[in-house]
């Protein structure tokens, strides 16, 4: 029981990180990042792919991260600056671009038959279950994220982002070049859910294109949405929340005439049905501040 | 005979097919306060949007202080002192009044990541001594005590105010108010008029969108008049009042 | 190459059927909706279900798909989007709720038929050969009804009084609502005509390759390249822009493989959007 709890917070807690850099995003800047999966697969893809090609794995995982916030760079130059729906209409064609491309450079990839036999942190000096010892790496690095995005996020730069988010027309009225504020927090939600893709690929063993679809990205919104968007802490309790309707739902499978595809599909039609009542009726979510984020002006 | 601080050239700007502002040129000198009048749809706020960047020209010089800035964003002329209030304000309701008023001064240390992290101290002094200017600056617009509150919570007149509060906070060389007293009570906005003459005494500039006319009298030194996206007269606001063209478009049609 | 510019007009004149129900959505309610390609799916079922189901012919599935999906266009109006107007909600919190509502409406389609493809129940018929080129039954009819819809909404915008009434409140609606336009009478029929058409869309899909949960998916983003190419709210240019976007992905198969065509309609949204963000013609807002 308790190695099955412990299973299932790993995933909790890989999706609460990369969920807390979209947060920093959307709920902190009011970026509609429809493509935050595509930067989880390059976290993870080349955390993978250089390891299997001989490199260490802290250096892997670090040009993993770093990449991803590299690329978060690239896609924010050309739209950053465009308006908030093309944003996520662009966001999700990379992200997909990003999964073809996965899925096609079967020279590079192995396209859809995937990756494994890569190493995992400290894999041979661990004498206990692994799992336990990944359950430490993944929450002690969500509490380090946790407190840097706190802290980055109730001082004078994450003001600014909030202004930027609640009309940008301000800040740049006062002077601030809002455009580079907008990329920062990309760059940084990207690069923290490259980390999350990392810690991904270390939990399941086996990464293949099918594990970075859209839904994954819409998983962290609705993670973020339940939370209360700039909420951190609503976000890992989000996190919380999805997982264990997920495993839930998954137990009750075996009362359920349903077939499993069947659950499957009702899994996320309960999740869009949450998407939308949220944000029609409550949508500062379970812990937001109802002044903070009510709609409208 | 004080410097030129702002020299608007020609400046044109259209919609659809409708010229907005249609060549209009003026010339405003280092610590004075001009008033911009004209009937609604005169062009005075597309006026205010080219000077300020918010929106691009189609043609004409806009120059700040001798330097063209017309060719610039909006935060860099903010950044060289040029800033702006909002018609409709723009008071960031879901951040408290504090918050709105902290985000004023400019070239914040704490703005930029690298700080926060490596100078931390120096962050905090300066998060310190903003909080104190900005609690002298509400102090006089009577805000203070709402200070905590979020804005969204403040009277649409106590927005306006809070607007200009906040502009004050990055120093600037240059304020382009719109239409800061509408919805204002007479005994502020009486208040207002005489800080707004003092500010002018330490070194500001001003030019001010209104509609009251008396308000807008007392307060400027020069009044502009503005009509169908052209600047029509200029002069002493006791004489440009009571010009017929003047009278004719805020009792007549207008 | 020519059969690929046939292939890019079938396809180009799908999009541009679906694209002109998304552009006016977003012209006139000002969000873009991302729902609206798991519509072109849900038709594609519902005339499954007709056809194969219940034996009806495929022309009669067609049009009750299309009075069908219409019906759910106003149907969702009135239990989402009209209430969201009523509260001024502002553009993210209408697109997350699109997105909730693709969310739904795929799986909802998973559900009930599962995730295999299926085809109308028709007789298999040759295809026309000429100038080295197949066009397959389909296609023709793919791409006689596409345009022939066209030509419907062209009439329909231009003539009528409920068009001529979309058209005014897709330039300015506070003008038209001064006027005396009914605004909230107007948008409905606007969903009907905008779901109506995606749900059309979806059959000649399906007709023309298979019918599967996914494949609304597919076409989201050369629908949105389309509407943006357009100029959003322009009904002409999603159709011109549908067509180029059709005629782009299949041509770049010159030059690429065939798995990234979207990557082309991607290239070439950014594009647009760099250039020059109104579109090519006329749209509503920028």
């Amino acid at each position: 029981m308790i190695d099955y709890l412990v299973a299932i917070s790993l995933i909790v807690g890989i999706y609460a990180i990369f969920s807390i850099g979209l947060n920093l995003e959307w709920g902190f800047t009011g970026l509609i990042n429809f493509g935050h999966v595509g930067f989880l697969a390059i976290g993870a893809y080349t955390t993978v792919l250089m390891n299997l090609s001989g490199w260490p794995l802290w250096i892997s995982m670090i040009t993993g991260v770093v990449l991803a916030g590299f690329f978060g760079l690239l896609i924010g130059i050309p739209t950053l600056r465009l308006r908030e729906d093309y944003l996520a209409i662009v966001t999700i064609g990379f992200s997909e671009i990003v999964r073809l491309f996965l899925l096609n450079e079967e020279w590079l990839t192995r396209g859809p038959m995937g990756l494994f036999g890569y190493e995992r942190p400290f894999e041979s000096i661990v004498p206990f279950d692994y799992n336990y010892f990944l359950f430490i790496l993944i929450f002690g690095s969500l509490l380090v994220i946790y407190l840097l995005v706190e802290k980055l996020v109730h001082s004078p730069w994450g003001r600014v982002l909030k202004s930027i988010r609640e009309d940008e027309d301000v800040p740049a009225a006062l002077g601030k070049d809002v455009f580079r504020y907008k990329l920062q927090a990309l760059m940084i939600g990207s690069a923290i859910a490259g980390l999350a893709g990392a810690f991904l690929a270390f939990n399941i063993q086996y990464i293949n294109p099918r594990n970075f679809i859209p839904m994954e990205t819409f998983y962290a919104w609705i993670i973020v949405v339940l939370g209360g968007s700039a909420r951190n802490k609503g976000t890992i309790i989000g996190a919380i929340l999805v997982q264990s309707f997920y495993s839930g739902s998954r137990y009750l499978q075996d009362f359920i005439p349903l077939a499993s595809h069947q659950m499957a599909a009702l899994r996320v039609i309960i999740i869009g049905l949450l998407l939308v009542l949220l944000m029609m009726y409550k949508p500062q979510g379970l812990l937001g501040k109802k002044e903070e984020l009510t709609l409208g002006q | 005979m004080g410097q030129d601080i702002l020299k608007v050239q020609d400046v044109k700007k259209h919609f659809g097919g409708v010229m907005a502002v249609d060549g209009a040129s003026f010339t405003i000198e280092e610590q004075t306060i001009r008033g911009l009048i004209g009937a609604n749809g005169a062009g005075k706020t597309t006026l205010f949007n080219l000077i300020t960047g918010y929106y691009k020209l189609d043609s004409g010089e806009i120059f700040f202080k001798d330097e063209r800035v017309d060719q610039l964003p909006t935060f860099k002329k903010a950044r060289k002192g040029m800033v702006r209030t909002f018609q409709l304000t723009k008071a960031l309701s879901r951040m408290t009044v504090l918050d709105n008023m902290l985000l004023g001064p400019k070239m914040q240390s704490g703005e930029r990541i690298r700080n926060i992290f490596i100078r931390p101290k120096k962050v905090a002094a300066e998060e310190a001594k903003a909080v104190e200017k900005a609690v002298e600056i509400l102090d006089f617009f009577d805000l203070t005590h709402m200070k905590d509150d979020y804005a969204g919570a403040l009277s649409g007149g106590q927005k306006r105010l809070l607007e200009m509060a906040r502009a004050l906070m990055t120093d600037p060389k240059m304020l382009l108010l719109d239409e800061p007293f509408a919805g204002v009570n007479p005994t502020l906005a009486r208040k207002l008029v005489g800080r707004i003459k003092e500010l002018k005494e330490r070194g500001m500039t001003f030019l001010i969108i209104e509609h009251d006319m008396p308000l807008i009298t007392e307060v400027s030194d020069t009044l502009s008049f503005m009509n169908q996206g052209k600047i029509i007269l200029e002069g002493a606001p006791e004489d440009v009042k009571r010009d017929p063209r003047v009278l004719d478009a805020y009792l007549g049609g207008g | 190459m020519l059969q690929l510019i046939v292939n890019g007009i079938v396809v180009g004149s799908i999009i541009a059927l679906a694209a002109i129900g998304l552009t006016m959505v977003y012209g006139v309610l000002n969000f873009a909706n991302f729902s609206h390609a798991d519509f072109l799916a849900l038709g594609a079922y519902i005339a499954f279900v007709l056809n194969t189901v219940l034996g009806i012919n495929i022309l009669l599935s067609f049009f009750i798909a299309i009075a069908i999906s219409g019906a759910l266009g106003v149907l969702l109006d009135f239990l989402i989007w009209k209430p969201m107007r009523k509260k001024n909600a502002d553009l993210v919190s209408l697109i997350i709720i699109s997105i909730g509502l693709a969310l739904i409406v795929r799986n909802g389609i998973i559900f009930i038929w599962g995730g295999s493809t299926r085809n109308f129940d028709l007789p298999v018929q040759k295809g026309i050969e000429m100038l080295g080129v197949t066009v397959t039954h389909n296609q023709f009819i793919g791409i006689g009804t596409a345009i022939l819809f066209m030509v419907l909404v062209h009439y329909f915008l231009k003539r009528t009084k409920m068009g001529k009434a979309m058209r005014a409140i897709s330039d300015d609606i506070n003008l038209a609502r001064v006027s005396g336009i009914d605004v909230d009478k107007v948008i409905m029929w606007m969903w009907f005509l905008g779901i109506g058409l995606a749900g059309a869309a979806g059959v000649l899909y399906g007709l023309e390759t298979t019918i599967r949960p996914n494949m609304g998916w597919f076409l989201i983003l050369p629908m949105f390249a389309a509407v943006i190419l357009g100029g959003i709210g322009n009904p002409y240019g999603a159709m011109v822009g549908g067509m180029v976007i059709g005629l782009s992905q299949e041509l770049s198969m010159l030059i690429l493989p065939s798995e990234y065509k979207m990557g082309v309609s991607l290239a070439i949204m950014i594009l647009v959007l760099l250039v020059k963000p109104e579109g090519l013609f006329k749209g509503t807002k920028a």
